[in-house]
């Protein structure tokens, strides 16, 4: 069994907290342990934060599977930097470490409201442009909230990185996408919807 | 192929991408619609209702072969719901000796409710959900996903069946109006804003609930236990720590002939620690 780096990477306000903490969450992975004892970290206290700039001085701790979390762009040291994760992913497979990338997603819309409201500007493109240049799986914001533990289950498969179901309820309860969804009166598709559900008989008596 | 997902995920949007490709066998009469009636156009729509009948089914007309179906169907005041059976569907289709693959739809779990509960009259996700468990190593799909990353999504997807991801003309018509949108409305500030900016850490965590400290106090009786932290204490019970922050009043012990009085300025103030 070779060793894993499991790279957790997306846009600024995607849920890169929330998915490193999960993904660093089974015990036979080393991850961002000061996120066990705070909700929110600032991205350059990350064990992995020094190697997104300077990828050439990668180590890594005793273990076999590493978990570490990026998002891009990200801050370092006040500067704002795009992450050297290509470089990082290079690196480990020389080290012998085999690299897993996966790019977090949330809904667009409410992503970029949030990267206008805290950092005063859209960063969204470039991340677009970063990762389309790179090979690697997706994980979605959405379907956690959703699906929970079988999502889980799935990314574990799909990542092929030890994943578990322990606590996953303590992240839960609060989904971060409600702030921003409200009810809408009425959809111009909706009675379409609605006709459509008849019988064919109440169709044709209509 | 068989799409799946609560009411609203997404169900006909996938259908139409993944009946895009020539060499599957598809919901195509959903290309030239912006929306149609399952239950009238879906090839397999029959099937669903009674999956002994595949039986009968023709599946000499191509290779891949791609079905769509929400759980539940229809509304449930107009007497139309119906909870299709994905596993006695999946299982029907594998006795034929045709391999199966399932496939979940998701989409932001508040805009699912608003959305169900508009058109629908309550929220339907339960019923999927108790199905969910039942499926085997299900392949999940994201109506999110989908609208930001495109046909590099598409690309990444194995689910055993063409996707035609090189579409792209068809596939921007498609995905034109993201139907999220118009749910979503800005908000003026969230309390980790701050952190964001500052990059101070934040121990708080939305998601769990702040432990109640005792408070140490100078009698016996249990000021706690009063419905502030749990509701396990009788609520008429007038040393009820509530009713001395409400009322101002310290309440003295009942039955001991105190009465009440009313409080200095210094004793309003109540310190926490």
């Amino acid at each position: 069994m070779s060793k894993k780096l499991l790279i957790v990477t997306g846009p600024q306000g995607s849920g890169n907290h929330l998915f490193a903490r999960l993904l660093s969450a089974h015990p036979m992975v080393k991850g961002w342990d000061s996120l066990k004892d705070n909700y929110w970290v600032p991205s350059d206290e990350e064990p992995f934060a020094r190697y997104w700039v300077y990828p050439d001085e990668l180590e890594f701790p005793e273990g076999d599977f590493f978990c570490a979390n990026v998002s891009v762009p990200f801050f370092y040291d006040g500067v704002r930097r795009t992450p050297k994760i290509k470089e990082v992913a290079y690196k480990a497979v020389t080290m012998g470490i085999e690299p897993i990338i996966a790019v977090v997603c949330r809904d667009r819309n409410i992503n970029e409201l949030q990267q206008k409201r805290v950092g005063g500007e859209v960063t969204m493109d470039i991340a677009l442009d970063y990762y389309s240049d790179l090979r690697h799986h997706f994980i979605d914001h959405e379907a956690f909230f959703l699906y929970k533990e079988r999502y889980m289950e799935y990314l574990g498969r799909i990542l092929e990185f030890p994943v578990t179901k322990e606590g996953i309820d303590n992240f839960v309860t609060v989904d971060a996408n409600h702030k921003y969804v409200y009810p809408i009166k009425d959809h111009w598709l909706d009675n379409e919807i609605r006709k459509g559900r008849k019988s064919f008989r109440q169709r044709l008596e209509e | 192929m068989i799409l799946t997902g609560p009411q609203g995920s997404g169900n006909h949007l996938w259908s139409k991408i993944f009946s895009l490709h020539e060499d599957v066998f598809g919901w195509k009469s959903l290309l030239d619609n912006y929306w149609e009636a399952h239950r009238i156009s879906e090839p397999f729509a029959k099937y669903w209702k009674n999956p002994e009948l595949l039986d009968e089914f023709d599946w000499s007309q191509s290779e891949y072969f791609f079905t769509s179906v929400s759980v539940p169907l229809g509304i449930k005041e107009l007497g139309t719901i119906r909870r299709p059976n994905i596993m006695q569907f999946a299982k029907k289709v594998e006795s034929l000796g045709i391999k199966v693959r399932i496939c979940v739809v998701g989409r932001d779990q508040n805009i699912l409710r608003h959305q169900q509960t508009r058109l629908r009259g309550e929220s339907t996700v339960r019923y999927f959900l108790d199905q969910l468990s039942g499926f085997y190593k299900p392949v999940f799909l994201s109506y999110e996903l989908l609208y930001l990353y495109k046909e590099e999504y598409l690309k990444s997807l194995d689910i055993g069946m063409p996707i035609a991801w090189y579409e792209r003309d068809k596939i921007s018509n498609i995905l034109e109006l993201d139907a999220n949108n118009k749910y979503i409305s800005y908000i003026k500030d969230s309390p980790l804003d701050d952190c964001n900016r500052t990059g101070v850490p934040s121990p708080w965590n939305p998601n769990i609930e702040e432990p109640m400290k005792p408070k140490d106090r100078d009698h016996a009786y249990d000021e706690e236990g009063t419905g502030c932290c749990g509701g396990w204490s009788d609520p008429n019970d007038k040393r009820n720590f509530k009713i001395e922050i409400s009322t101002g009043n310290i309440v003295g012990d009942v039955g001991v002939g105190n009465t009440a009085r009313s409080k200095t300025e210094d004793e309003k103030w109540v310190t926490y620690e």
